[in-house]
C-alpha cells in the first residue's frame, strides 16, 4: 500500500491505534465479564465479586444447560435455519434489488414496486394475524415458518440496491454488448462485484436468524423443533423457577448457580457458534475491489 | 397519481376480501363446535365402576387433548418428557384416559391467546383470570357445575370449601366455568422484617417490639458496620411491606369503614408511613441508592454483608438466604420478626387474592367428567399418597419437580402449607418421621435437620421457612390463628376498568412516593400525587371496583 | 408499451417471488390492524365489538403519555445522530489501517456487543455505573463526587444514548466499511499524484462517496424515530427517572401488563407507523430535493 513515513502520519497512526484499541477493549470487556460470571459460583456473583476472572470456578451452569440433551439437536436446527434462511434471504434480496436498481424508464412501475416493499417496513399487522397466516399456510411446526415470513429483509435489500446503483453502468452495458442474458449478467458479472455488500447483508441475515427466539417458541408446537436460541430461552425460565425451588434435589445446585450465572452461560453458549463462523465471513468485508481494472 | 391510487385501493379490496373469507371460516367452525355439550348420561355406561364415578376407569378409552407450558426444571427419567411421563401413563393405566398434548410452550399465555384467536382450542387447558372472563364472554368454555357435583371427589370438594372465595371466582352467574387450581395457602402471605442474627447478638440487641426499635437496630448496625441500614429496592415493594406498621395497606383494596371500597396506597395512613421513611432516608437508614436498585442489586448488598435489616417475604431463606450463607457462613443468616404496629403490638397483615389459574373445558367436549377424575387422582396422590402408595411410585410421581408437569390437571390443597408446617414442627420435637404424610413434609423436615447439622447453604430456605426456632411460618401461623390480618376486598378477577390501566396508576404513586422519600418533595406533595392518581383513572377504577365488589 | 413490457419482462419476473411472499406474510396480516378499533377478545377474534377511536383516546388521555412522546423523540434523535456519526468515524479510522488482520480483529471486537442482549448488558451497566462501580471510582481519582448516571433524571437519557451507541455502532461500521471498500482506489492514486494530503483525500474523496450510504442509513433509521429502544430502557429505568426516561413502548407495556391488551398495542403501533411513515417520506423528499440523493 501507500508508505507515508512523515512524522505527522506516524503520530496519526499512533493515536489511531490507541483509539481503536481502547474502543475495542470497551466492547470486549462486557463479554469477558460475562464469561467470568458464567464460570463463577452463585454466591460470588450475587455479592458482586466477579469482574473479569471467575471466582470459585464451577461449570455447573454449563452442565445444567447441556444436561437435558436438547442442546445439540437444537443447535443443528439453528444451523439449518441459518443456512436455509440466509440463502433464501440472499436470493430474494438479489432478485429484488437488481431490478429495483434500474430507473423508472428501464422498469415500468419501479416506484410502485419500491413503495410496495418500503410500506412493509413501516406497517405490520401484528402478532395475531401473522400467526393466523402461518397457520393457514400450514407452516406450523415446520422450519419454513421461521424463514418464509421474513423471506425478504427490506432494510438489507435497500442497502444492497444502493450498492448495485453505485456500480458503474459501463460494466453491465459491455456485457449486454457481448450478448449476455440478464440472468447471466446478474450471476457472472454483478454478483462477483457485490461480494462485500452481500457479505454485509448476509451477516445481518445470519445474525438475525441466529438470534431470534420468539418466532421459534410461537410457531413450533413441539419443543423438539426449537432452534438453539428458543431452547436457551426456555432454559432461562427454568433457572428462574429453580431460584424459587427448595427440593432436596436442588440444594447442591442452588449454592453453585443462579439465574445470573445461568443467563451468562446461556448467552455464551448462544454466541460461541456464531463467533466461530464470523472470521470466515470477515475476509469478504475487508477485501477491497479493484473496480478500476474492470473499467479500464 | 390517480391511477396509482386506484391500484392501491383495488389491492386493499382484494386483501380484505381474502381475509373476510378466512375469518368467516373461523366463525363457522366456532358455531359447529359450540353445540352438543354435556354427554353425562352417555358416559355413565362407559364407567367400570358406576358406583364410584370420581375414581372409576373407563371401559372404552377416552382421549383428552390438552396444551401445557414447559416445566423445564423438571428432571425426567431417560425417554420421558412433558408429553409422555409417569403421570400420562398413570392416566392411561388407572382411568383408560389418553392425554394428548397438542403443544408445549414457555410463552404459554401468548400461545394460548393465539390458539384461542385461531379457534384451535384443546379440550382441557389452564387459563388466567382475564382469559377465563374472555372465554366465558365468547361462550367457548363449558359450564361444569353439574359435572363437578357428580364427579369431584370429597377431597377436591373440600379444597373448594377451604377457599370459597377462589372457588367463587371461577363462577359466573352461579355457574362454574373455571376450576380454580388454588394455592399452597394463606400462610405464605404475611411479611416480616428480617434481621441479621450474628450482628444482632454481637450488639446484644433485643427483638424489635416497635417501629422505633427497627430504626434503632438499623442505626446500631450502621454505627458498627458502616454503610446504610435497611435494604429496599426501586419498586418500593419491599419498603411497602413495612407500611402495615402505620395501618396502611398499599396495593390492596380495603373497606374504608363506611362500606365503600378504597385503594390502600392512597389513604392518609400511607402519608404517615412516607413521612417517617423520608426521615429515615435523610438519616441514611434507607439505602441511598434504592431508587436505581432492582431486586438482584438490592439482594447483592445483603449477600455481600453490607446491610443487616431487610423487609421481605417469607422466602428470604431461599433467596438471598442461600447465597448469604454460602458467602458469609451460617451465622450470618437473618431471622424474621413480626412487623410491629405504631399503636403497639403486631401490625395487621395484608392478605391478597391468591388464585391465579383455572382449569377450563372447551365447549362441546364429550367427557368433561374425565377432567375431574384426573384432578381427584392428583389430589389423592399429593395429599393421601404416603402410606397408600409405594415409596417408589410416589417418588416417581412427585420428586424432581415431576409433580408440576401435569399442567391443566393440577389442583392444590389450600391448607397444605399450614398442615405441612404443623407436621414438620411436631416431628422436629418428636423425631418420629412417620407423622410426615406427604413428600413435601419429608423434604422440609430433612432440609431443616440438614441445615442444623451441616449448615448446608441449599437447605437454609426450608429451615428458615419452617424448621428454625424463629421461623417465618411460625409467625405467619400466629397471624392466621389470631386473624390478625385484613383481606383484600378485590377477591377475584380484576374489573376491566381497573385492568385497562395496567400498572400505570401504581407507577404514578411509586414515582411520587420515591420523590417524597428522597426528600425531593416534601410530605405535602402526597396530596398532589393522590390528585394525579385520581384524575389519571384512579377515581374511575375505584368506581369500577365498588360496582363489582362493593355491597 | 407492450413491446417495452416484453423487453423488461425478465425484471418483472425476478420480482415475482418476493412480491408473492411479501404479500402473503406482510400484506394479508395487515387486516389485523382492525383490532386497533375493536375491544379485542381472542375468543371472538376479528368479530370483537367495534369501539371506534376509544383505544387511541384511552392511551392519549393518559396524563403521562405526552411526556413519553417527548422522551422518545429526544432519545431516539440523539441515538440516530450518534448512531451515524460514530460508525462513520470508526469506519474511517479503521480504513486507515493497512494491516488486514489487525483491521479484521478490531472490526470483530466492536461487533461483539451486538451479540449480547440488553438483559445482560443492563446487569453489567448497573455494576459499572453504581456509586462504587468502575466509572465512579475512576472519576473519584480526579476528586469528582459519585455521579448517579442511572438515577438522575437529567443524566439518564444521555446514559441511554451513549450506551446504545456503544452497543450498536459495530453494526453501522460494517455497512460503512463495505461502502468504503467499493471506492475506486484509482481516485486516491490520482489525488496522490496531485499531492493531496491524506486528510484532504478523506474530506474530498472518501466522505462525498460515502454520503449516499450515510443518507440512506439516516433515512432508514428515521423509520425508527418512535422506537427509542424498549429492551434497553425497560431493563435500566426506574420510577425515579420516569419523567425523562419513560418512552412510548415502556409506557404502553405497563399499560397493558395486566392482561394481553392487543387492541391498545395495535392502536399505538398504528400511530407509530403513521408517524414513521411521515418521517421517512419527509426525509426522502428532503434528501432528494436538497442533496439530489434518491435512496429508494
Amino acid at each position: 500500500m501507500i508508505h507515508d513515513k512523515s512524522i505527522e502520519r506516524r503520530l496519526f497512526h499512533f493515536f489511531n491505534y490507541t483509539i481503536l484499541m481502547l474502543t475495542s477493549l470497551l466492547c470486549i470487556l462486557p463479554f469477558i465479564n460475562l464469561l467470568a460470571v458464567s464460570f463463577s459460583s452463585s454466591a460470588a456473583v450475587s455479592a458482586g465479586n466477579v469482574a473479569f476472572w471467575p471466582v470459585n470456578f464451577t461449570t455447573k451452569a454449563y452442565e445444567f444447560a447441556l444436561d437435558g440433551g436438547e442442546f445439540f439437536p437444537s443447535l443443528w436446527i439453528a444451523v439449518k435455519r441459518v443456512v436455509l434462511g440466509t440463502a433464501v434471504n440472499l436470493i430474494l434480496m438479489v432478485l429484488t434489488a437488481y431490478p429495483l436498481s434500474k430507473s423508472k424508464q428501464k422498469l415500468s412501475g419501479r416506484n410502485v414496486y419500491m413503495g410496495f416493499f418500503i410500506f412493509t417496513m413501516l406497517f405490520n399487522g401484528g402478532l395475531i394475524p401473522t400467526y393466523l397466516v402461518v397457520v393457514k399456510t400450514g407452516l406450523i411446526d415446520s422450519i419454513w415458518s421461521l424463514i418464509l415470513p421474513g423471506a425478504l429483509p427490506v432494510f438489507s435489500m435497500v442497502i444492497l440496491m444502493n450498492f448495485i446503483k453505485g456500480l458503474p453502468e459501463e460494466i453491465e452495458e459491455s456485457a449486454v454488448i457481448d450478448g449476455a442474458s440478464p440472468l447471466q449478467i446478474l450471476v457472472r458479472v454483478l454478483l462477483p462485484l457485490l461480494k462485500p455488500a452481500l457479505a454485509t447483508v448476509g451477516l445481518f441475515s445470519i445474525v438475525g436468524h441466529w438470534n431470534s427466539w420468539f418466532d421459534g417458541i410461537i410457531y413450533m408446537n413441539d419443543p423438539a423443533n426449537y432452534p438453539l436460541q428458543s431452547y436457551l430461552q426456555t432454559l432461562l425460565l427454568s433457572f428462574e423457577q429453580i431460584m424459587l425451588k427448595s427440593g432436596t434435589d436442588y440444594t447442591q445446585l442452588l449454592s453453585m448457580m443462579n439465574a445470573r450465572t445461568g443467563r451468562a452461560a446461556q448467552m455464551f453458549l448462544g454466541a460461541i457458534p456464531i463467533l466461530l463462523v464470523y472470521p470466515f465471513l470477515q475476509k469478504y468485508f475487508t477485501k477491497g475491489l479493484v473496480l478500476g481494472s474492470v473499467k479500464g | 397519481m390517480a391511477k396509482k391510487m386506484t391500484r392501491f385501493i383495488l389491492f386493499l379490496c382484494i386483501t380484505s376480501a381474502l381475509l373476510t373469507a378466512c375469518s368467516n371460516a373461523v366463525n363457522s367452525n366456532n358455531n359447529s363446535a359450540g353445540t352438543g355439550s354435556s354427554g353425562n348420561k352417555a358416559t355413565a355406561a362407559n364407567e367400570v365402576d358406576p358406583a364410584n364415578p370420581a375414581f372409576s376407569a373407563y371401559k372404552e378409552p377416552v382421549t383428552i387433548h390438552t396444551v401445557t407450558s414447559e416445566y423445564s426444571s423438571a428432571k425426567y427419567p431417560k425417554g420421558d418428557d412433558i408429553t409422555n411421563n409417569v403421570w400420562t401413563r398413570r392416566y392411561k393405566e388407572k382411568f383408560n384416559v389418553e392425554v394428548v398434548t397438542d403443544w408445549v410452550s414457555d410463552e404459554y399465555d401468548t400461545k394460548l391467546n393465539l390458539a384461542i384467536s385461531s379457534n384451535d382450542l384443546p379440550d382441557v387447558f389452564r387459563v388466567n383470570a382475564s382469559q377465563l372472563q374472555q372465554l366465558i364472554e365468547a361462550d367457548m368454555v363449558m359450564d361444569l357445575s353439574e359435572v363437578f357435583d357428580t364427579y369431584a371427589s370429597e377431597r377436591l370438594k373440600g379444597y373448594m370449601e377451604a377457599d370459597p372465595d377462589s372457588s367463587e371466582s371461577g363462577k359466573k352467574d352461579g355457574k362454574l366455568y373455571g376450576i380454580p387450581q388454588l394455592h399452597w395457602g394463606l400462610i405464605d402471605q404475611p411479611d416480616f422484617v428480617w434481621i441479621r442474627n450474628d450482628w444482632k447478638e454481637e450488639l446484644g440487641i433485643e427483638d424489635p417490639k416497635s417501629v422505633d426499635d427497627i430504626k434503632n437496630i438499623a442505626l446500631k448496625f450502621m454505627e458498627k458496620h458502616g454503610g446504610y441500614g435497611i435494604a429496599v429496592d426501586q419498586t418500593l415493594d419491599y419498603l411497602n411491606l413495612l407500611a402495615v406498621a402505620w395501618n396502611a395497606h398499599p396495593d390492596m383494596w380495603i373497606e374504608d369503614g363506611s362500606g365503600k371500597l378504597v385503594y390502600g396506597s392512597v389513604q392518609p395512613e400511607m402519608k404517615d408511613a412516607l413521612a417517617e421513611w423520608a426521615e429515615w432516608y435523610k438519616q441514611g437508614i434507607i439505602d441511598p441508592e434504592f431508587p436505581i436498585k432492582d431486586f438482584s442489586a438490592m439482594n447483592a448488598d445483603v449477600v455481600a454483608g453490607k446491610v443487616g435489616v431487610q423487609p421481605y417475604f417469607q422466602w428470604w431463606g431461599y433467596n438471598p438466604g442461600v447465597d448469604t450463607v454460602s458467602n458469609l457462613g451460617k451465622d450470618a443468616i437473618f431471622y424474621p420478626y413480626a412487623i410491629p404496629s405504631v399503636d403497639g403490638g403486631e401490625a395487621k397483615q395484608s392478605i391478597f387474592f391468591a388464585n391465579g389459574n383455572y382449569t377450563v373445558v372447551k365447549k362441546g367436549f364429550k367427557h368433561p367428567e374425565a377432567v375431574f377424575k384426573l384432578l381427584n387422582d392428583y389430589a389423592y396422590i399429593v395429599d393421601e399418597g404416603v402410606g397408600k402408595e409405594s415409596k417408589e411410585t410416589l417418588s416417581a410421581l412427585l420428586d424432581n419437580d415431576i409433580a408440576h408437569v401435569v399442567g391443566a390437571f393440577r389442583v392444590l390443597n389450600p391448607n397444605s402449607d399450614y398442615e405441612q408446617f404443623e407436621a414438620v414442627t411436631a416431628t422436629l420435637q418428636s423425631k418420629d418421621i412417620s407423622d410426615l404424610t406427604t413428600a413435601g413434609m419429608l423434604q422440609k423436615y430433612n432440609n431443616s435437620v440438614k441445615f442444623m447439622t451441616d449448615a448446608t447453604p441449599g437447605a437454609v430456605g426450608d429451615f428458615l421457612q419452617q424448621g428454625a426456632p424463629k421461623s417465618a411460618y411460625g409467625l405467619a401461623k400466629q397471624t392466621l390463628d389470631n386473624q390478625n390480618y385484613i383481606k383484600t376486598a378485590l377477591w377475584g378477577a380484576t374489573p376491566e376498568a381497573l385492568a385497562s390501566y395496567g400498572t400505570t396508576l401504581d407507577d404514578i404513586l411509586t414515582e411520587g412516593f420515591t420523590k417524597i422519600i428522597m426528600g425531593n418533595e416534601n410530605i405535602d406533595y402526597f396530596d398532589t400525587v393522590i390528585k394525579n392518581w385520581q384524575t389519571a383513572g384512579g377515581d374511575a377504577a375505584t368506581e369500577a371496583v365498588n360496582e363489582a365488589y362493593g355491597k | 408499451m407492450l413491446n417495452k413490457l416484453r423487453q423488461q419482462s425478465h425484471y418483472h419476473l425476478m420480482l415475482i417471488p418476493s412480491i408473492v411472499l411479501v404479500f402473503i406474510f406482510s400484506y394479508i396480516p395487515l387486516y389485523g390492524l382492525v383490532i386497533a378499533f375493536q375491544k379485542y377478545n381472542p375468543g371472538l377474534g376479528f368479530n370483537s365489538p367495534w369501539v371506534g377511536w376509544d383505544n387511541f383516546a384511552h392511551v392519549f388521555n393518559q396524563p403521562n403519555f405526552v411526556r413519553t412522546i417527548w422522551n422518545t423523540l429526544y432519545m431516539s434523535v440523539f441515538k440516530i445522530i450518534g448512531g451515524i456519526f460514530v460508525p462513520v468515524l470508526f469506519a474511517l479510522l479503521l480504513n486507515e489501517i493497512a494491516h488486514r488482520a489487525v483491521k479484521r480483529t478490531f472490526q470483530t471486537l466492536v461487533y461483539i456487543p451486538n451479540f449480547l442482549s440488553w438483559v445482560i448488558m443492563a446487569g453489567i451497566l448497573l455494576d459499572i455505573l453504581s456509586s462504587d462501580g468502575i466509572v465512579n471510582t475512576f472519576l473519584g481519582i480526579f476528586g469528582i463526587q459519585p455521579i448517579s448516571f442511572l438515577g438522575s433524571p437529567s443524566l439518564f437519557p444521555w446514559t441511554m444514548i451513549v450506551s446504545d451507541i456503544w452497543k450498536g455502532f459495530g453494526f453501522g461500521t460494517v455497512v460503512y466499511l463495505a461502502a468504503l471498500t467499493s471506492i475506486d482506489p484509482g481516485l486516491y492514486e490520482a489525488a496522490m499524484i496531485d499531492g493531496a494530503k491524506r486528510w484532504k483525500q478523506t474530506i474530498y474523496i472518501t466522505l462525498p462517496l460515502l454520503m449516499p450510504t450515510i443518507v440512506l442509513m439516516t433515512v432508514l433509521s428515521l423509520g425508527n424515530v418512535l422506537n427509542a429502544g424498549f429492551d434497553q430502557i425497560y431493563n435500566l429505568y426506574s420510577p425515579v427517572v420516569y419523567q425523562s426516561g419513560d418512552i412510548i413502548d415502556t409506557y404502553v407495556y405497563r399499560l397493558g401488563i395486566q392482561q394481553a391488551q392487543y387492541s391498545i398495542g395495535a392502536a399505538v403501533g398504528l400511530f407509530k407507523s403513521v408517524i414513521s411513515c411521515i418521517m421517512v417520506a419527509l426525509s426522502y423528499i428532503l434528501a432528494y430535493r436538497v442533496a439530489g440523493y434518491r435512496i429508494f
